[in-house]
């Protein structure tokens, strides 16, 4: 297996790193914002990877270094279970599990109750 | 700020930004966010290796967000998540409990167990909407009925009101004081020792958490979105790369689907084609995401009419030496190895490197579709239940915009239409990388002189293909009609026991291959979709298998754009407007043969395709 190296999530230099809220949208609540921009830099250090290059370059940076040499392991764990995955009645039975159509039904009835509620944050409508 | 306590339990919603729970329980007074891992009541679904590394990660993120807005977050393991639950009530007084809704099946009815027993211990329990656009029984037709195929749904969908929200976090956390059980992120167990040495191969490409995924979205938006049309096109490229995130719900579609929006406006006034295409195709991409919860939700799984039925009979081949060399890409067709060593390594594929691989799986190698999907759900870092529901329901023969049972793709084709200079295939199968193009997608035809300048020894260094197309084909038939046989069997047995008369291709509800589920009883105005109608009646038929055999994917085969993706191979709008409607068409005049259970559903939504709409 390559790649033993323990992340680098917490090796990243932290020179360049930038505000998590970059793009804060128009709010009332503007002088909030700001000091929640502040701790969200904070957050930020805290948590590791906010680097000079962008996730996006990270992962095509991993490609590269690793894509020459894959190795994938002579067994997977969870080889000696297949005998047990060709049934295809357990798999089906497991996602209609008892209870599922009472389930459903109330979970529409809340989220339909919380749609009238005036603290629902996100309305839906109906374009009628 | 009101004085009560709540409970904020956080599952695959770990953001502090567009959280309605945690936004109403800190609206409302004290809160104690906890994180409960219950690894026996995932069963069969307990995260897979790649997802679990991911989820440990986002949670330290989480932790360390939460802790400096006030309010440190508990992590529990337990084998109980309502006695964990009930613990938190007890050592905080808490009056109330809140989450935010998921709508896979095992959740569904764990989460309502749970609420019907603290509601019953005079608890208040409340869930949020935090994980899409619209609700599963928010959208419907103007019958009230369920829709069934994605591009009415996605229509309507888009026709519908929504209100912004603003995506700011709680300014502050006030805690609720407790003393639980807690462990720590390394005592959840969500890593063992073994994987360790794996996982960190993926630290090194992937930044879990909120915060990234925040970055990643910007990154996106502002960079990549533009070219997100011609992504789609060539693998080896990357999409947004946004799908873990969604996943886990680090990053609320609610944004997404917001900045994309903006996005959408811009180009649209500056008449950019390209960008409005691409946002056009992303967000259907999102689209698709909402679909498949949606289609979970309104069409659970039964045991008489499961959204899988039409492989319940099929003869799998259960050779595990055939599934060990589907794993470690060494079947001897180039596109496939690259595509399942790319997984490996990154725990991310192209979508259309996940509709090939499966696909082979399943058609070529006559592989127990439960194998591919437990191997995908244990190496993708964005596995997702629904998604790879509609994804084996696409490619198996389920879904009629999806591909049909009997199909059966040529890698060697796919691969000269998604990476005609082979720099993928090189890229990930080194022992290749001096192929010429020609040969890159196909080296058992090239001759002996061309092998050996390349350096490949086929069945040495490479492996010769693991069984010739042209046998594979033979042998999906011979499984089909055997499947039909059973079916016809199995049916016929069960008409004996109950006396019931079977009745093909009639429009009658009972035999139609989607029930219909009423959302709304009555609807009082129509909306204003032209695309709500398209509820197939009649689109599957059982009663003739034996129709479409060696012409079909013969034409299937031809090099010619992928009607079944079109929205992945747009050019320009007005074709892919043309494709769009042709397939859609063209879907539900076929009828499936294949099925009895015939979802409509996207052209593109594959377990490939649909991690993919996570995959977005």
């Amino acid at each position: 297996m390559e790649g033993t190296h323990s992340s680098s999530m917490k090796q990243e230099p932290s020179a360049t790193r930038k505000p998590a809220f970059s793009r804060q949208p128009p709010s009332p609540y503007r002088a909030e914002t700001s000091q929640i921009t502040n701790k969200a830099q904070t957050w930020g250090q805290e948590s590791g990877p906010l680097t000079s290059s962008s996730g996006r370059e990270r992962l095509k940076r991993h490609i590269e270094e690793v894509s020459g040499k894959v190795m994938i392991p002579d067994s997977w764990g969870q080889e000696n279970l297949l005998t047990d995955w060709i049934d295809y009645s357990s798999f089906d039975k497991l996602l209609a599990p008892k209870g599922i159509t009472s389930a459903r039904e109330a979970l529409i009835a809340e989220g339909r109750r919380a749609c009238t509620s005036p603290h629902q944050r996100l309305r839906v409508e109906s374009s009628c | 700020m009101g004085s009560s306590k709540t409970i904020v339990w956080f599952r695959r919603d770990l953001r502090i930004e567009d959280n309605p729970a945690l936004a109403a329980a800190a609206r409302d007074g004290c809160v104690f966010p906890v994180f409960i891992w219950c690894p026996k009541e995932e069963e069969q679904f307990y995260p897979g290796r790649v997802s679990r590394w991911w989820l440990k990660e986002s949670l330290v993120h989480l932790g360390q967000s939460l802790k400096s807005l006030g309010a440190e977050l508990v992590l529990i393991k337990t084998h109980s998540t309502v006695a964990a639950l009930l613990d938190c009530i007890e050592t905080t007084g808490a009056t109330r409990v809140v989450f935010n809704r998921l709508y896979d099946p095992i959740s569904l009815v764990r989460d309502h167990n749970i609420k019907e027993e603290l509601v019953e211990l005079g608890i208040s329990v409340q869930s949020y909407n935090g994980d899409l656009l619209y609700e599963p029984w928010e959208i419907y037709d103007e019958r009230g009925h369920a829709f069934t195929t994605f591009e009415a749904y996605w229509d309507k969908c888009l026709h519908m009101q929504m209100e912004p929200v603003s995506h700011l976090p709680p300014w502050r956390l006030v805690p609720a004081a407790g003393t639980v059980m807690k462990s720590s992120v390394e005592e959840l167990g969500l890593e063992d020792e073994a994987e360790k040495s794996s996982n960190s191969l993926l630290g090194r490409g992937w930044s879990p958490g909120w915060s990234n995924a925040d970055k990643a979205l910007t990154e996106f938006a502002e960079h990549h979105l533009i070219d997100y049309v011609d992504c789609r096109l060539k693998v080896g490229t990357s999409t947004s790369l946004l799908s873990p995130y969604l996943h886990f719900g680090e990053l609320s579609v609610r944004k997404v689907f917001q900045c994309v929006q903006l996005k959408q406006l811009l180009w649209a006034k500056e008449e950019n084609l390209k960008g409005k295409e691409s946002v056009t195709l992303f967000l259907k991409s999102i689209g698709l995401r909402e679909y498949s919860r949606y289609l979970c939700f309104n069409f659970p799984f039964t045991h008489e009419r499961s959204l899988l039925s039409n492989l319940k009979y099929f003869p799998w081949n259960d050779n595990q030496v055939r599934f060990k060399a589907w794993r470690q890409g060494r079947t001897g067709y180039p596109l496939v190895d690259a595509g399942m060593r790319e997984l490996w390594a990154t725990g991310w594929i192209h979508n259309r490197i996940r509709v090939i691989v499966s696909s082979f799986a399943v058609k070529v190698l006559l592989l127990p579709w439960r194998w591919g999907m437990k191997y995908f759900w244990d190496t993708l870092l964005d596995a997702d239940l629904e998604s790879d529901i509609l994804g084996w329901q696409y490619i198996s023969g389920s879904l009629p915009d999806g591909h049909e049972l009997e199909r059966l793709d040529s890698p060697e084709i796919q691969g000269s239409r998604f990476d005609p200079e082979g720099e993928y295939v090189r890229q990930w199968l080194p022992e290749l990388a001096r192929m010429p193009t020609e040969w890159i997608h196909h080296p058992w035809d090239a001759t002996i002189a061309v092998l050996k300048a390349a350096g490949v020894e086929l069945g040495i260094n490479y492996p010769k293909p693991i069984i010739d197309l042209d046998l594979a084909r033979e042998r999906l038939m011979e499984a089909i009609f055997k499947m039909w046989e059973l079916e016809a069997a199995a049916r016929t047995s069960n008409t004996n026991g109950t006396n019931e008369v079977v009745v093909d291709n009639t429009d009658d509800s009972e035999n139609l291959a989607i029930p219909k589920v009423v959302l709304k009883e009555k609807v009082t105005c129509l909306t204003n979709s032209s695309n709500d109608q398209r509820v197939p009646t009649n689109q599957y038929s059982q009663n003739n298998p034996a129709y479409r055999k060696r012409s079909k994917y013969m034409e299937d085969e031809r090099p010619q754009p992928d009607k079944l993706h079109n929205d992945d191979n747009v050019v320009g709008t007005s074709r892919k407007d043309e494709d769009l409607s042709s397939t859609a068409e063209s879907s539900s005049a076929k009828k499936q043969a294949t099925s009895r259970c015939s979802f409509s559903v996207p052209q593109y939504c594959s377990s490939s395709e649909a991690k993919p709409m996570q995959g977005v």
